[in-house]
Formats: C-alpha cells, structure tokens, sequence
C-alpha cells in the first residue's frame, strides 16, 4: 500500500532520475567531443586528410572559424585579395614552406612577421629609397634609373616585352650591386624556407605586376603581417583552421564523401 | 493523519528539520573549504594536454613545437619519424624547459645581461603582438590615411646641376646667361665658376637632400623643369639649374592602403608599447636615491 510519503516522493525520484539522465548523456556528448578534439590534435597533422571523417569534422568546423578570423583579409573563399594585397590560399603557391598542415598550423599559431619570438621573420623586402635601404644588411640606395632597370629586368623573367638594354642593367643590379640574388636567389625562384617570393611566376602579392607596382615595390618596400592567433584561438581551433585552409587548395582531401 | 513523525514528512513544514539541514550544508561547505585552502598545491594535473607533448613542472611543451622541430632537424612528418627521432627531440625540448625553469630559480635576470635584454626584446613583442592581433577596420584606416596624407606619395625625383661661383656678382652673371640658353660650360667658363658635382644624374628627393643640404634643396623643390634659380648663399655662392624636376604625386587611399595598413601598424606597435611601459611604470615602486631625484 502506497503511503503518502511514497506519493510525495515519487516525483522528487523520477526528476532525479530524469536529471541524472540527462547529465549522463550530456557528460557523454562532452566526453566524446573531448576523445575526437583529443584525436585530432594528437594526430600527425600532415596525415589527418587521410582520415576522411577526421578531416570531415576539423574542416566543418575550421571553416567557422576561418570566417571568423581570417576571411576579413584572405576573403571568404581564400582566394585572397589585390587591394588588401593578402595571398591567395586556394591556388596552392605557398609563400613559407610547402603548404602542408603542419606549416600552416605554425603559420596559424605564430603568424608572419607578428613580433611572436617563433613567428617567420627572416627576411622583408627594404626600401631602396632610403639613406640605408636595409639596415641590418647595409644595403645601398638605388637611383631612379637603376630601379627602372631593375624592373625592365623583372618584366622580362615575366616573358613580358619591354627595353632590352634597360633589362640587361638591371641583371647587372639584380646580381651585384642591388644584391637582390641574396634572398630572391640567383634564378629569382624566391625561397619558400624563409618567404621570400618567386620573382618568374607572374604571381604577384603587391600590385598586378605592372611596371609601376614593381617599381613601387622595390623604392618602398614589403613586410606583409599575419597575426599570431595562439594567445586567441585554442589549439583545436587552430589545428581545424590550418585543415580548413589546406583543404582550400585540396578539396580532394577535404573529408567529404565523394 | 499520518503516524510519521513530523520532521520525516516532507508535506509538513518542520522548523527544526530546515535548521539541521542548513547547518549540516553549510560544515559541508566549510570542511570542502578548509581542505581546499590548507592543502592547495596549486592547479595541477597527471593528464598531458592533447595540444602539448609533454608537462615539466606543469609547464606544457607544445606539439606544434615539437612538430616543428622534428621538420626542421630531420625533414620528416610525425607520422614518418622514428621513435629514436622523436625521442631525441623530447629529450631537447625537455632539457630546454628544465634549464629555463632553473634559470628562472636563479633568477638569473638580475644578474645576466643577456637575459636581461632578451626578457625586454620578449615583452616588447608582447605588447607588439597583440597590437597586431587587432585588425583595423577600413574607417581607421580611411582617417589614418586622412591624417597624414603627405606619408603615402610617390618618390619625388629630380635631376638638378649645382654651380658654384666666388662672389654674386658672377653668380649673377651666370644666372643671367643660363636663363638665356646659354651651354653650362661656357657659363662657367666665363663667369668662373665650377659645378659641385653634388648631384650627377637624377635622385631621389632624399638623396637630393642629404647631397645639397637643406637650403639648396629647399629650393630645388621649388623649381620648374629647366628653371634656373637666383644666387643662393649656402656656404659659398650657388646657382641651381634644374634639368628635370618629378615632384611626388599624391596616392588615393586604394592606391595607397598597404602602406597605410603597414604605418598603422607600426604606430599602433609603438603606442602599445608606451603604454606597456607607462602601465609597468605606474604600477612600480620606484624609489630614486636622494642625490638623483
């Protein structure tokens, strides 16, 4: 026989019940986002876009938070931008290292030239229309003219026509006296170990390649900035960006079934 | 009526019972208290992050770190390296960490000045950091431009020759035969007068300037293509004929906005660190001896 301490209780127990239910299923929803948040940045991250549904999730959510964070300035779909001169990260021509999710992970979390001790900072473009074009290479100024020759020069490894004679000087500056060879090295194929760009691609960072651009180049100079996001973003959060931005110029491997 | 006794039956209110039940909460309370506060060993953990390789001391090594490293010593993946390999950079990574934190024992900032000025370099990028973090909207960037306009222009050239006479009267001779087409070398020839040489082709304005000297180039910035300038006294007399003058040309904001972008910034950089510094300074004790105050 029911008493009526029972009929009070009853539903003090099923509420009880029904709350520790619903926490049970919540701690494992929690627990299972922590295990693959776990997997995931335990993982190599150059092997995860083996990993179809690994890749699938960390680029679902990587893409939220690129929007967040760096589509502003590398535009919504990474196809970068010529007025923000940002790079493209859809065309698979990387500025530092190879583009794989590792290096993109550093760059992420370090950023380029963002004052963090462990960003890329090796090199930056000097301005030659200065008393000291580069103060720690003791680099000399350039003249008008010379500038002119030197971008002749650069007009001609773009296969583009233009004043031979004028080219010819400029190989001259771009080899000796400029001393443009010491970072662009001597093909001007750049060098992807410390950011220093391809001079023969006909991809340009700064301007559209034209002959004013090139020579604004190389009077003012260049130093582009990523920020460091591994004081904002949590380590999952950049490990899911880097993916998401991987995938942009492999959408192979982004993880969707095909 | 119920034979249960009155402080067990939940329908019935029992002063005694709420009495009993709020003290035995609230010693509770006190005990989880008291043993959180006399046995606090300060938030520690048995469980390595799954973002970091390693705690030392509670000090996490980051994986993106030890990724790196294992890139940039042995050019190979995680995935592809050996247990050797990764073994040997956990081992640097872990010895680096105990040595700082040792460092950190010794206080060696007080006495090594090497530390010294690396720990300034490091909070100094700090502050620079985060200043860079903060991405400006175009409407900062707009007025930042409108604010210092004269910053974002082309390089002016000029292409000026500098003659130099022994007193006015020849130098005005000569101003008067340049005017009228005269050849320079005749010019000179007849007026005595030599040319410095200071400028030889076309310059830019600043290596113009630091060639002439101010008050010469303050002229020369004023001068037409193929104008010629009245004597100017500047440590001897001078007369400037200018063969070509490209004074700069003012960029629109879309021509102009990466450099603008990069001025921003490195404003933003320096006003972040003065406050830095201004902030570390209010908030020190600073006490100056008597004989420096």
């Amino acid at each position: 026989m029911m008493t009526k301490a029972h009929r009070t209780f009853r539903p003090i127990i099923f509420t009880a019940l029904a709350a520790g239910v619903a926490a049970a299923i919540a701690s494992l929803v929690w627990f299972n986002a922590y295990a693959a948040a776990g997997r995931l940045l335990t993982a190599d991250p150059n092997a995860i876009p083996a990993d179809r549904p690994v890749m699938h999730r960390a680029v679902t959510a990587g893409q939220a938070v690129y929007s967040r964070q760096c589509a502003s300035c590398h535009a919504a779909g990474g196809q970068g931008s010529v007025a923000l001169s940002t790079p493209a990260l859809n065309d698979g021509d990387w500025l530092y290292g190879d583009g794989t999710p590792a290096e993109i992970e550093r760059t992420v979390s370090y950023g380029i030239r963002s004052h963090h001790a462990r960003s890329w900072h090796l090199t930056e473009m000097p301005g030659y229309i200065q008393a000291t074009a580069s103060g720690t290479h003791q680099i000399i100024p350039l003249t008008p003219s010379d500038i002119r020759d030197l971008t002749e020069y650069l007009m001609k490894l773009q296969g583009e026509p233009g004043d031979e004679q004028a080219a010819a000087r400029g190989q001259t500056l771009f080899h000796i006296s400029a001393g443009c060879w010491d970072c662009h090295a001597r093909d001007a194929g750049g060098d992807r170990a410390t950011g220093v760009p391809s001079l023969t691609d006909k991809i340009w960072l700064y301007g559209k390649g034209d002959r004013q651009s090139i020579f604004d180049s190389i009077a003012f100079g260049h130093a582009g900035v990523c920020p460091a996001w591994i004081d904002v973003l949590t380590p999952a959060e950049i490990r899911q960006v880097a993916l998401y931005v991987y995938a942009l110029s492999h959408p192979e491997d982004s993880g969707e079934s095909k | 009526m119920s034979d249960t006794p009155a402080w067990r039956d939940p329908t019935q209110i029992h002063a005694g019972r709420s009495l009993v039940l709020a003290a035995t909460g609230a010693v509770i309370g006190l005990i989880i208290a008291g043993y959180g506060l006399f046995t606090a060993r300060g938030t520690s953990t048995l469980l390595v992050p799954p973002e970091d390789v390693a705690l030392v001391n509670q000090q996490p090594l980051s994986r993106v770190d030890f990724v790196g490293m294992l890139k940039s010593l042995y050019d190979v993946d995680l995935a592809d390296s050996t247990p050797e390999q990764r073994r040997k950079i956990l081992e640097d990574m872990i010895r680096e960490e105990v040595y700082v934190q040792r460092g950190k024992d010794l206080d060696l900032a007080s006495v090594d000045p090497d530390v010294r000025g690396a720990m300034v370099a490091a909070v100094e990028q700090v502050s620079a950091t985060s200043a860079i973090t903060d991405q400006p909207t175009e409407d900062k960037l707009r007025a930042h431009y409108d604010a210092n306009r004269t910053l974002f222009t082309s390089a002016g050239t000029m292409d000026v020759r500098d003659y130099v006479f022994k007193d006015a009267a020849a130098a005005a001779g000569a101003v008067t035969a340049l005017r009228s087409g005269k050849p320079a070398d005749s010019v000179l020839a007849a007026n005595g007068g030599r040319d410095s040489a200071k400028v030889s082709s076309e310059e830019f304005y600043f290596a113009a300037k630091i060639h002439l000297g101010d008050a010469l180039f303050t002229a020369a910035t004023a001068m037409a293509t193929g104008a010629v300038s009245e004597p100017i006294e500047a440590d001897g007399i001078h007369v400037l004929q200018m063969v070509k003058n490209t004074p700069p040309t003012q960029y629109t904001y879309e021509d102009a906005r990466v450099r603008v972008l990069d001025d921003y910034r490195k404003k933003a950089i320096t006003r972040a660190q003065a406050n830095m510094e201004m902030f570390l300074r209010k908030r020190a004790n600073v006490l100056i001896s008597e004989d420096l105050r």
